[in-house]
């Protein structure tokens, strides 16, 4: 029985891309001090532009590099037109404009490429099975999960070995403090929504072959990229790696065992956490 | 003098409720929308408790409006309980102890943890509806078949009457809603609203105040549930969905938070753009796009909403005093 | 038997330690200030005895009741009340409904479903409002929004809502903050006026406030306390001259 190994595997696949997502939702959220209720809605614009690329030039890494740029270039808008203005009013005023982006996004998609689904094909050089250690298994999903794992060790380097990680994380910590470092929190601010909507689209586009490309793809993911961060614990890097897997296992071995209640249980799951440890597994009790 | 000031409202909305399917009449609409409108006003008064005046911003109030709905439709559709009002009410209580069970863990979290635990938890309902669940609900296909109001004998069996029950009820549910927001109780959800450490500090309870206000709002959810069923015939599974959670939202943040009135007005502005704009040819699928922008310029500019912003337009005039700087 | 007892406490926040090991022991009908320089731990202090911090360690006893983890509401209930150093009022809310809050409190308890009452038949916290309004001078604003009142007033309604709640004990941080002299005096006077009939601990940095009103001093310096006494003995304490009276005066 090779099933509950290929399920893992694809719990494998699919925690990376959560933790990828939860990622990019928990620096903003650990900087900016609120969460993007329009990270779903990126998500889904990554495929969308990846998937605008690939199906012109057949090309998955330029469909890669167009879904980071066009989802930091619309993250840099964003931020400047309408965030900024936000960043001194309560936290719920925040989620309702986030919200509202979201809308804003899904509706532009839908007017430009209508409400039909699309199928992002799986890249040629990846498109086979593999056969490892009995089972014959998609090699695409072998290759998200390294691509997950690379991006994941970039943006370790990038938040741990730079100077503007140093920043980002002491504003995890107290935005004030980077204040009165006299760092220019301003353009700080811009370019780390900026980098939290490239990591969404980023995913969107990686995790596109696997999904139907619609409109509406990045609702679920944004929900799921929420019970991550709960479980995992808020603004802990490697918090939203752990919650990301345990998710993905969750929801792929469920899947075997009682198909029905996949998504239950990783709501359940949540809950638990919640009860036992509020502030998530790995996150800092006390930070709300 | 005080009591006769106090019936002034209940009575325009009275006269109000009476016209409203004329004047949805006027505007091209159908008593059906008049009655969907309703329902949706009914859902949110609750969550106009919630948020307009506690604060608690819920992206999960779905759960409770289909959890209400499907209660009352399976009863009502295999004639278990034969009354119309007891299985409303039957609805309505399932959905308020499930208000409680789901707010008591929520409500442990504020502000964004908040809002993302709610949201959270009307997924596990949407997927209990869908999945395990699916032999009692329907699944994705929803529960056909619910029969029209029957109370005392009466039978509010066309779509007329139907709205008349719907009516009934939401005049009930706004006169309710009244007394609770101007009572001690409701004194103090406005006060936790206001500044939350202060009410604590003060010596109330926060945390339970917050959870009786959820489990009320569950249970509004809960009866306009059932109601939908009633005029429909037919509960469909979206009623647990995200979308649904939002759309009461964006309802509430359109027509003015803290107004009761406001989740009416927002519906009747969600409904009409939806409908009307829909039958312009070339914009017509825009109408959600507009919806966006609408509600993103309300969030950032008119905090307050339209009923909000009529309110204080009218003191102002009252006045005649110069309009105060918005303190955003 | 003292009202209030707080033995030994101390409060950590990860590596650093804000109050280390402060005993008080407050008797009924007393005023005592807690005086110290700038991060001596008198506001982590003062919230450990509010119940709006737990303590790392020790203890806070109300008429030898441990209350060490009760939480800011239950200890409010007990009759703590705390005026705070930044104001916290309902700026929304009238003057009037600001103190109704505190009042409701203290007729209801801490939770009561009365989603049906009418908040006119509450005669007793209606009666607590306009005693306190009255005390505090703001029974000519009742009707203006609390946001609208200026600095002096505001300072005075965060008063009044601690006062609403009907206290045994009344915790007031730095009341005085940002008022000019003549607001300072009135403040003080409505104290030496309030002092017959409940216990007030004050943090205070305003020397002649705190002179002119307590029985009994304690200095915090750098989370530890230094000396205890009264005024005259604070006064002529060497060690407080250096750390502290030498700086200000």
């Amino acid at each position: 029985m090779h099933l509950i190994e290929a399920q893992a595997l694809n719990g494998l696949a699919l925690g990376a891309v959560l933790s990828l997502v939860a990622l990019g939702l928990t620096i903003v959220f650990g900087l900016l001090g609120f969460v993007n209720f329009a990270h779903g809605a990126l998500f889904m614009v990554g495929a969308y532009a990846g998937w605008v690329v690939y199906s012109q030039t057949e090309n998955f890494f330029l469909a890669m590099v167009a879904a980071l740029v066009v989802t930091f270039i619309v993250g840099l808008v964003i931020e400047r037109v309408l965030i900024r203005m936000y960043y001194r009013r309560p936290p719920e005023d925040q989620i309702l404009v986030t919200y509202g982006l979201a809308i804003i996004l899904v509706e532009i998609v839908r007017a430009i490429f209508t409400g039909v689904t699309r199928q992002m094909p799986t890249p040629a050089w990846a498109a086979g099975t593999v056969q490892l250690a009995g089972i014959f298994y998609p090699q695409y999903r072998l290759v998200l999960i390294v691509i997950a794992a690379v991006t994941l060790a970039i943006l370790y380097v990038v938040l741990f070995r730079t100077r503007i990680g140093l920043i980002v994380r002491a504003g995890i910590d107290d935005a004030l403090i980077v204040n009165i470092l006299g760092v220019n929190v301003n353009r700080t601010f811009l370019l780390v929504f900026a980098l939290g909507a490239a990591i969404a689209g980023f995913s969107g586009i990686v995790d596109a072959p696997l999904l139907a490309v619609n409109p509406d793809m990045g609702t679920d993911l944004l929900v799921q990229s929420f019970v991550v961060v709960v479980i995992g614990g808020v603004g802990s890097f490697f918090g939203a790696i752990l919650g990301g897997l345990i998710a993905g296992e969750i929801i792929s071995l469920t899947t075997a065992f009682a198909a029905d209640y996949s998504s239950v249980a990783l709501y359940a799951a949540m809950a638990l956490v919640l009860i036992v440890r509020p502030q998530g597994l790995l996150g800092v009790e006390g930070r709300a | 003098m005080a009591r006769a000031r106090g019936a002034i409202v209940p009575l325009a909305m009275l006269v109000f409720l009476v016209a409203f399917p004329t004047l949805v009449g006027f505007a091209g609409g159908g008593v059906t929308l008049a009655a969907r409108i309703l329902v949706l006003g009914l859902f949110g008064l609750g969550v106009d408790l919630l948020f307009g005046f506690t604060g608690l911003l819920s992206f999960g109030q779905a759960a409770f409006y289909g959890t209400g709905g499907f209660v009352a439709g399976y009863l009502l559709i295999h004639h278990i309980v034969p009354s119309t009002i007891l299985a409303l009410a039957i609805g309505m209580l399932v959905a308020a102890v499930a208000g409680l069970v789901v707010g008591s863990l929520a409500l442990r979290q504020v502000g964004v943890y908040f809002a993302m635990l709610t949201l959270a938890f009307s997924q596990l309902f949407y997927f209990l509806d869908n999945s395990p669940l699916r032999e009692l609900t329907g699944g994705e296909n929803g529960l056909p078949g619910v029969p029209r109001a029957e109370v005392f004998g009466i039978h509010f069996s066309s779509l007329q009457e139907t709205y008349a029950f719907i009516a009934i009820v939401y005049f009930i549910g706004f006169v309710v809603m009244r007394r609770i927001v101007a009572s001690p109780f409701g004194h103090v959800l406005r006060a936790i609203l206001d500044n939350p450490i202060r009410a604590a500090a003060a010596g109330h309870d926060v945390y339970r105040y917050k959870l009786v206000a959820f489990t009320i709002a569950a249970a509004y959810a809960g009866l306009a549930g059932g109601l939908l069923g009633l005029f429909q015939g037919y509960l469909p599974p979206d009623m647990f969905t995200i979308d649904q959670s939002g759309q009461i939202i964006v309802m509430e943040v359109i027509g003015g938070p803290g107004t009761l009135v406001g989740p009416l007005i927002g519906a009747t502005v969600w409904i009409y753009l939806s409908q009307v704009l829909q039958n312009i040819g070339a914009i017509g699928s825009l109408w959600k796009l507009v919806l966006g922008l609408v509600f993103v310029l309300l969030i950032t500019g008119f905090r307050r909403g339209i009923a909000g912003g009529v309110s204080t337009f009218l003191q102002q005039w009252q006045r005649r005093e110069p309009a105060p700087v918005p303190s955003e | 038997m003292p009202l209030l007892e707080a033995r030994s406490l101390t409060k950590r926040f990860g590596g650093l330690v804000a109050v280390d090991g402060v005993s008080l022991s407050v008797e009924p009908l007393t005023v005592t200030a807690l005086i110290g320089p700038n991060g001596a731990g008198k506001t982590t202090f003062f919230r450990m005895l509010a119940g709006e911090f737990e303590p790392t360690s020790g203890d806070v006893y109300f008429k030898g009741e441990r209350i060490t983890q009760l939480g800011v509401t239950r200890v409010a209930q007990l009759g703590i009340a705390k005026s705070f150093q930044v104001t916290q009022i309902f700026p929304k809310l009238s003057v009037a409904e600001n103190a109704l809050i505190p009042a409701l409190a203290a007729t209801r308890g801490p939770f009561k479903l009365d989603a049906f009452g009418a908040v006119s038949r509450s005669r007793d916290a209606h009666a607590i409002v306009e005693r306190v309004l009255t005390q505090v001078g703001l029974s000519e604003r009742r009707a203006a929004r609390a946001d609208d009142l200026s600095y002096g007033e505001k300072r005075r309604l965060e008063l009044a809502l601690a006062l609403a709640t009907e206290p045994e004990v009344l915790l007031l941080d730095e009341p005085s903050a940002g008022m000019s002299p003549e607001e300072t005096r009135t403040i003080v006077d409505l104290l030496g006026t309030l002092r017959a009939g409940v216990t007030i601990v004050i943090v205070e940095h305003d020397m002649d406030v705190v002179f002119g009103l307590a029985d009994r001093i304690v200095v915090l310096q750098d989370g530890r306390q230094i000396a205890e006494g009264t005024a005259s003995e604070i006064r002529a304490n060497k060690r407080v001259q250096d750390a502290y009276l030498g700086g200000v005066a």
